[in-house]
């Protein structure tokens, strides 16, 4: 769509090796964290950052993107296990710039992650199955191979659709030709995680004068310190006190447009769903959403003072109720 | 530029002229289950990729049946664990 910016460095030469980003480091967890180390850490410096509710908005965009990014690479099993060999090869940068010949600009993550665990590859293959030298018809003209890529997207931006500007940059192995181009893709309000979007023509130039392949861009939630997405769903962990659940109560909860009041029922579980329908992400064309569950988790007092162990003791000489029957 | 509609379907055609696969072969793949019955955005990345296999490795038709059930049974599972965390 749009032409070459012949200032652009980059339509020079393959990218540079990006900066090595310190993943364990932004999370500030040590390099034999768990999993669940992982999550927690992440949960809180997400909650912190989050443009909505940080204190300086300038940097915290930053900053959530960061954190976004090393949870993407380290809550990933196989990609924390790449990551974790990488670091060990740090001092070989040579090896670093053939790493990729699919480059990525704008998705919302780093260039290091760009290089080394994105989606970036033609078909969705690793390397080595994408590129084959066609046994016939050499001369022929051949549609460019379709790319893939990854783009991170906010839960906002997934509500209400956006437009992003993005670049790629693609070098032909066999020529050694580099070609940059920009364009916008167009998010569609109600883009799911894991939803694929054709862009079509931006995907490698066609070979001969063939048409240019398409590219193929996963839509990628960015970690909401609120919410997380199943489908259209929209998910969020509801922390009540032990009487709120036994007696029910009524509880304020943020939704991506708002917050709203939730009633507890009286004699409501830990880990029980709460379902508000319609108050997910848009789905279909017809307006319809999908829904808001929120799951209770019943949270205990852990230090209680003289008149409240009073009304525990009393509670517990009075109550019936026998969890090991 | 175009862009497809979100969620576009398109003709058999259409699908064939876009990613170079005969109508007959569509069909086939369709009864073997290597691509969806609907004719949409996925259906055209799917065929491009079989088509690319068909070139760059040469498979035969067991062969990208067997390849296509285990990819999608892969992305079955990362998105299972990307759900659990």
């Amino acid at each position: 769509m749009n032409s070459n910016d012949t200032d652009d460095p980059r339509v020079h030469g393959p990218p540079m090796p990006a900066q090595f980003k310190d993943y364990y480091a932004t999370l500030g967890v040590s390099r034999d964290a768990s999993a669940d180390d992982i999550k927690k850490a992440f949960r809180k410096l997400a909650r912190q950052y989050h443009p909505d509710t940080a204190k300086d908005k300038k940097t915290a965009e930053e900053k959530f993107k960061e954190i976004n990014e090393a949870n993407e690479v380290l809550g990933d099993p196989e990609k924390r296990q790449k990551y974790d060999t990488l670091g060990a090869n740090w001092q070989e940068p040579e090896a670093a710039a053939h790493e990729q010949d699919v480059h990525f600009g704008g998705t919302g993550f780093s260039d290091f992650f760009e290089q080394y665990f994105s989606g970036g590859s033609r078909y969705g293959f690793p390397q080595g199955f994408d590129e084959g030298i066609p046994r016939t018809h050499q001369a022929r003209a051949r549609r460019g191979h379709d790319i893939e890529g990854d783009i991170l997207v906010t839960l906002e931006e997934a509500m209400h659709g956006t437009q992003r500007p993005l670049s790629l940059q693609t070098m032909n192995r066999q020529t050694g030709a580099v070609n940059t181009h920009t364009f916008e893709v167009r998010i569609p309000p109600g883009a799911t995680d894991g939803r694929r979007i054709r862009v079509p023509g931006q995907g490698e130039p066609g070979i001969n004068g063939g048409e240019a392949g398409d590219l193929y861009l996963r839509v990628r939630h960015a970690s909401h310190p609120d919410f997380t997405t199943r489908e259209a769903d929209l998910h969020h962990e509801l922390d009540v006190a032990p009487w709120e659940a036994v007696l029910g109560a009524e509880v304020i909860v943020p939704t991506l447009d708002g917050s709203i009041k939730l009633r507890i029922p009286a004699g409501t579980e830990d880990h029980q769903q709460l379902r508000v329908r319609g108050k997910g992400l848009p789905k279909g064309k017809t307006g319809e959403r999908g829904d808001f569950f929120v799951t209770i988790n019943v949270v205990l007092p852990t230090q209680v003072s003289d008149d409240e162990r009073k009304l525990w003791e009393q509670l517990r000489v009075t109550s019936t109720f026998n969890p090991r029957a | 530029m175009n862009e497809p509609m979100p969620d576009a379907s398109y003709s058999l055609e259409i699908v064939s002229e876009l990613t170079g696969v005969s109508t007959q072969t569509i069909v086939q793949y369709q009864e073997h289950g290597l691509i969806q019955p609907s004719l949409d955005d996925e259906t055209i990345r799917a065929l491009r990729r079989l088509e690319h296999l068909r070139e760059t490795c040469e498979m035969n038709l067991a062969g990208l049946k067997l390849l296509t059930q285990l990819l999608e049974e892969v992305e079955r599972l990362r998105a299972e664990l990307r759900g659990l965390r």
